[in-house]
């Protein structure tokens, strides 16, 4: 364990150089960072403007949703998703040997390479909006309400992580799908809304869409003391099975790599 | 004859590819599958001021938007400015003898035509299992004037894209720009609801601007939402634009390839 500490020190300073390297990337990044978390924002906005509470929810509540959002994405795209899109290039170039070959765990060596600082703006934008919206519903926050809800952000990126995984592996038996990755993207958007919206979908439906549905939803309420205890086992429960899954589909797809063009 | 072949071959290659371009389609009818469950639930609690639609016009509403996101969103300039700019690609263009402008069109039109076709599709699954009754336009005249709108909005997205494209001509890196522009189509393109519901100032705004006469329009038109002086003043305003961009596309590109160093920017 004590190796994997002292690589990833290592990728976090690597990482910085390459930032800090390409400063006109480094200042669009910024910009397009901070222009998709106002869209979220926007778009609650212009979706409340004429309807004051929807789902249970309130239109401050939806939006306080909307900043959890930008927290969770943040962090998200700063640790995880640009490892996985580049893993989805190392499988359609045929280029994932290089990766196997290192004398490390696959799945680690695969997606926790790539670290995105820049992302970290919107966790910055997520919390300070977080923060005016509890302030303007006279939310009170202490110390445990915190470190629960650091604990369900955690869970929440490693349940996305998770539900990610085993379609970027499955790309290892049609490489040409690469484009997967984008609309993986698109997908994060159902957390942006409260879990009731998918209630009312027929349950066929609404079952494989949970664990993307609570992963936001769940932070959300502790931050407006809805968090009930079944909310936190079902939130740690969908982490285990979906992690579980996401290792073995891994694993098995990686039985079927052929490598370079064949 | 060439420009026709040129679009033979790239059908072939989006044939090729279908996985990819049903994926791409997918992409596009997530975010107004999202809207339409959310206004379903507002209008069944109906909590607002109740001047909702039906749900069966937002339906049609979002349904049409996914399929002419589909049709009419064109994806030509992450071509033009990552694969044509940055890499130094353009210079095989600028040695043939044909138009870059109509080359890039006759590759995007297969890709737009494909998605459309899955969208289209879709659309009619919604219909005939959801059993909802869709305003949708009948008179052949409108029916004439909302193709007619249609192909004017693929037009105008067209050249507003081929514009941002050649803007990595002098920003090199075209990330910004794009996160803006997807933005500012979500916004005021109508993709996240109808005007009808947006604050009277942005609403003014999104008329203003090309984006509605890509999207929102084009939606209303085929609802057969449109009055007739209405449809006369789309399509006059599409023209204008459409004349308006395409001028303004020629002086950047001359300007623009002069700057251009062949070697990727």
């Amino acid at each position: 364990m004590k190796k994997y500490f002292l690589i990833y020190r290592r990728l976090m300073i690597a990482n910085w150089h390459v930032l800090v390297s390409y400063r006109s990337d480094f200042v669009t990044s910024i910009l397009s960072s901070l222009m998709f978390s106002s869209y979220h924002l926007i778009t609650v906005l212009l979706l409340t403007y004429k309807v004051p509470a929807v789902y249970g929810w309130t239109r401050n509540e939806l939006l306080l949703l909307a900043s959890t959002y930008s927290v969770f994405v943040g962090f998200y795209h700063a640790f995880i998703s640009r490892n996985l899109g580049q893993l989805a290039d190392e499988i359609y170039y045929g280029r994932l040997d290089y990766v196997l070959l290192k004398p490390i765990d696959s799945q680690v060596a695969t997606t926790m390479w790539q670290i995105n600082y820049v992302s970290l703006v919107r966790v910055i934008f997520g919390l300070c909006l977080s923060w005016y919206f509890i302030n303007s519903m006279h939310i009170s926050i202490t110390l445990g309400t915190v470190m629960t809800y650091i604990v369900v952000i955690i869970s929440g990126i490693f349940i996305l992580y998770s539900f990610w995984l085993p379609f970027i592996s499955l790309m290892i038996f049609n490489p040409r799908l690469s484009n997967i990755v984008m609309l993986l993207y698109n997908v994060i958007n159902i957390a942006r809304y409260p879990r009731e919206m998918y209630a009312r979908l027929p349950v066929y439906i609404f079952a494989p869409l949970i664990p993307l549905a609570i992963i936001l939803t769940t932070p959300t309420k502790i931050l407006l003391q809805k968090f009930s205890f079944f909310m936190g086992i079902e939130l740690l429960s969908v982490c285990v099975i979906l992690g579980l899954f996401a290792r073995f589909i891994w694993k098995y797809s990686l039985r079927y790599y052929t490598s370079a063009s064949s | 004859m060439r420009y026709l072949r040129m679009f033979a071959l790239h059908l072939q290659d989006v044939f090729q590819n279908r996985g990819r371009a049903f994926i791409y389609f997918l992409m596009g009818l997530f975010n107004p599958l999202l809207f339409l469950l959310f206004w379903s639930g507002a209008i069944a609690e109906q909590k607002g001021d109740g001047s909702y639609w039906s749900l069966g016009e937002m339906s049609s509403y979002y349904l049409l938007v996914a399929v002419t996101m589909s049709f009419l969103i064109v994806h030509i300039d992450e071509d033009v400015a990552f694969h044509d700019i940055k890499e130094g690609v353009l210079s095989k263009y600028l040695l043939r003898p044909f138009s870059y402008f109509i080359f890039k069109f006759m590759e995007e039109l297969p890709w737009r035509l494909v998605q459309g076709f899955f969208a289209l599709l879709v659309f009619i699954v919604f219909a005939l299992f959801f059993h909802i009754s869709f305003p949708f336009v009948s008179n052949p005249l409108e029916i004439g004037s909302a193709i007619i709108i249609c192909v004017l909005a693929l037009c105008i997205s067209y050249t507003l894209k081929m514009i941002l494209g050649l803007t990595a001509l002098w920003t090199t890196d075209y990330w910004g720009t794009l996160s803006i522009n997807e933005v500012a189509l979500l916004v005021f393109g109508g993709i996240v609801m109808p005007f009808t519901f947006y604050p009277d100032l942005l609403a003014k705004i999104a008329y203003t601007l090309p984006l509605a006469y890509i999207i929102y329009f084009p939606v209303v038109a085929l609802q057969g939402k449109l009055s007739w002086v209405e449809i006369v003043r789309v399509i006059t305003t599409q023209i204008i634009w459409v004349g308006l961009l395409y001028g303004l596309f020629q002086i950047i590109w001359k300007r623009g390839i002069k700057r251009f160093t062949a070697v990727g920017q």
